[in-house]
């Protein structure tokens, strides 16, 4: 098994996991942290992976226990960036506000699929989460974006689960209220 | 009272532009840089075996052991140079070949 191997001192064996696993990580990484700060924080998930090798209790699969190391380097990477005060207020571009305006003009909103890929619906999505602490943004994209329970949630950012559950209600009604000062 | 509208298709747009995330590109010796990185930090032995103290004992309870062990005898070594050692003689006695308990409360009192 890889994980043996590295263990036993061939470091270069680590190179098969990046292969392996990268792919997964990065898609954890790139919907939660900005996208220029991506390749570094999937390099300390994988840093953080090998020095935590040895507690890998091989219970659990490969990829999960990756994958919470991620979640948790996310998680990190925010409460650090809230620590030193260096989320900005981000305010809307005009562009972006212009263009949330003609579509929720309607008496019902109209959004068509390719409205998801559009830089604008990014930039809303970032802006709501700015305005939520580090936890709630992590939970809240956890649970009701990913679909994850409120156990795994609780076990991938290392919080009680009374905890996440008060928390992932609390966030998603202030994006929903945040959301509702913006088009309303 | 104004009806407010449903701000529900809005957040199921953000959730369907987060499930759209496309990866940056990754500078070409991104492999190489965490390769050598965990080289270096393998470098003075990766997880080395540990003896049967370290198991027995891991190095912050080993340490905290030793810390309250030093402050013992720390105390011991004072209380002995201020009272000519009579009362600790004592306790000790009574500690090891009398009564245990009594010695021991006692040498706390001492202390």
């Amino acid at each position: 098994m890889i994980v043996q191997e590295v263990l036993d001192g061939k470091t270069r064996a680590f190179e098969k996991i990046l292969k392996k696993y990268q792919r997964e990580v990065v898609k954890i990484v790139v919907s939660k942290i900005p996208y220029q700060d991506t390749p570094e924080v999937t390099h300390d998930v994988f840093i953080r992976a090998f020095q935590s090798l040895a507690g890998y209790a091989r219970k659990e699969p490969f990829i999960r226990w990756l994958r919470t190391i991620a979640y948790r380097t996310c998680y990190d990477y925010w409460r650090a960036r809230y620590r030193n005060r260096e989320i900005a207020e981000s305010n809307l571009s005009e562009k972006t506000r212009g263009w949330l305006k003609t579509r929720t003009s309607d008496s019902a909103f109209s959004f068509s699929s390719e409205d998801a890929s559009r830089l604008e619906t990014r930039e809303i999505l970032m802006w709501a989460l700015g305005r939520l602490k580090p936890a709630d943004r992590m939970i809240l994209l956890l649970v009701h974006f990913e679909g994850y329970s409120v156990r795994e949630t609780a076990a991938f950012l290392g919080l009680s689960q009374a905890n996440v559950k008060v928390r992932a209600y609390r966030a998603r009604k202030k994006m929903k209220k945040e959301l509702e000062s913006l088009v309303f | 009272m104004k009806k407010r509208k449903n701000i529900e298709p809005l957040v199921n747009l953000l959730k369907a532009s987060y499930k759209q995330q496309f990866p940056p590109d990754f500078p070409q010796n991104w492999h190489e840089d965490i390769l050598r990185e965990i080289e270096e930090i393998g470098r003075p032995g990766l997880h080395p075996k540990s003896s049967w103290l370290e198991r027995m004992f891991p190095p912050p309870a080993i340490f905290r052991f030793a810390g309250a062990a030093a402050a013992f005898a720390l105390a011991l070594v004072i209380f002995f140079l201020t009272s000519g050692g009579e009362g600790i003689n004592q306790a000790f006695a009574r500690l090891l070949f009398k009564d245990p308990l009594g010695g021991l409360s006692l040498l706390l009192l001492s202390l």
